[in-house]
């Protein structure tokens, strides 16, 4: 019934249709077409298919290698020569990290640090860091003040007592380890 | 037993295995009116035939994906316009570098219809036969493409509603719609085509 609805033609066009028909394809111009269809097929079969699962398969095996090249190369790299920097810079991190006001005496700070080189087994002085080494190095040095100790600095008078007070310190030190006093 | 004699379903069913010359049948048994799909929509006899062979290239090849319960004849169909849809896409994005009106193109255009050679000789048959072709061609001109592709492959082609929503890819329902529209406009082309020949005389 829904068929007869849609197919419901008029007279005239029904007339049309009766005297009209799809044309065929010449004959003299279809007699190669079977070949025409093998010898593309034969083409498809010779070159190579590089379809999407094809990409999708030289991309993940790609990856795969540059991660074990990745994992065999690079990481070695920054496990076995930095354990012997670590005790020192544990040590600088750990005096870099000090509240301002809490200062160390300077002979303490000195003997913390000789202890800390001592510790090294390697000579640090003869070898050559990596960038990496000398990255972790300066972040150690790096005094990381806090927003106090900024607003601190900032204030020329206090900065200059606290000098006075570091050369007290040391001219101390000084009159304590000369014999004879 | 000759390879023509069999139906469609055991001549896929051998070209899966590898049998080239089940394959040939079927390319036989289709290859005139895959020729005239793709000349439906891209109005030259050798593209058509050049899109036609792709199509029955990419069957070959898809063969292996295509499920044996399925209709071989439609799906065929459906990689045939596929592919004269992209090579109509390939074609105008060419005409569009052509930086002159190529009057040419218009004079390639092919018609798809001939007139059903009368039974008698009467010079008045032929002609009117011939004016059938000419108006029917024109006024399927004027149809949308959808609305043209679903008249063609139902009254040209011999394709049943299910046929052409498979073919096509489109609902039944959306084929049943577009049936109904394309048959309301071709009346009223129709009778406005009628209507300017009596103005004219």
């Amino acid at each position: 019934m829904d068929q007869g609805n849609q197919d419901k033609l008029t007279p005239e066009l029904e007339k049309l249709l009766k005297q009209v028909r799809l044309k065929e394809p010449p004959k003299d111009l279809m007699t190669d077409y079977a070949a025409g269809v093998n010898a593309k097929i034969e083409q498809q079969s010779g070159k190579p298919h590089f379809g999407f699962p094809q990409v999708v398969l030289v991309t993940a095996v790609g990856l795969v290698f540059a991660g074990i090249f990745y994992f065999i190369s690079a990481r070695p790299l920054t496990q076995t020569q930095t354990p012997a920097l670590q005790p020192l810079v544990d040590s600088v991190t750990h005096h870099s990290k000090e509240p301002f006001g809490a200062r160390t005496p300077r002979s303490t700070q000195d003997d913390n640090l000789s202890e800390a080189l001592q510790s090294v087994n390697a000579p640090v002085q003869a070898e050559e860091f990596s960038i990496e080494e000398e990255f972790v190095l300066l972040e150690a040095f790096e005094d990381e003040f806090l927003d106090e100790e900024n607003a601190v600095l900032g204030d020329e008078d206090l900065f200059e007592e606290l000098s006075l007070l570091d050369e007290l310190e040391i001219s101390n030190s000084s009159v304590i380890s000369t014999p004879g006093l | 037993m000759n390879p023509t004699d069999l139906s469609d379903q055991a001549l896929v069913t051998k070209a899966r295995e590898g049998d080239r010359t089940a394959f040939d049948a079927l390319v036989l048994r289709y290859q005139n009116r895959a020729v005239l799909m793709a000349q439906g929509v891209l109005k030259n006899f050798e593209l058509a035939k050049d899109a036609s062979q792709n199509a029955f290239v990419k069957a070959y090849f898809g063969l292996k994906n295509f499920r044996q319960e399925a209709n071989f004849k439609t799906w065929l169909f459906k990689i045939v316009l596929n592919e004269a849809r992209d090579a109509c896409r390939k074609e105008k994005a060419r005409a569009l570098f052509k930086f002159q009106v190529n009057r040419e193109t218009e004079e390639g255009k092919e018609s798809i219809l001939e007139a059903v050679p009368a039974t008698t000789v009467s010079p008045r048959e032929v002609f009117e036969a011939q004016e059938a072709k000419e108006r029917l061609e024109r006024a399927l001109e004027r149809l949308p493409d959808r609305e043209r592709e679903v008249f063609i492959l139902r009254y040209l082609n011999d394709l049943s509603l299910v046929e052409i929503s498979e073919t096509l890819g489109m609902a039944l329902g959306t084929v049943k719609a577009h049936l109904a529209h394309g048959n309301e406009r071709l009346k009223i082309i129709l009778s406005a085509q009628c209507q300017s020949v009596k103005v004219r005389e």
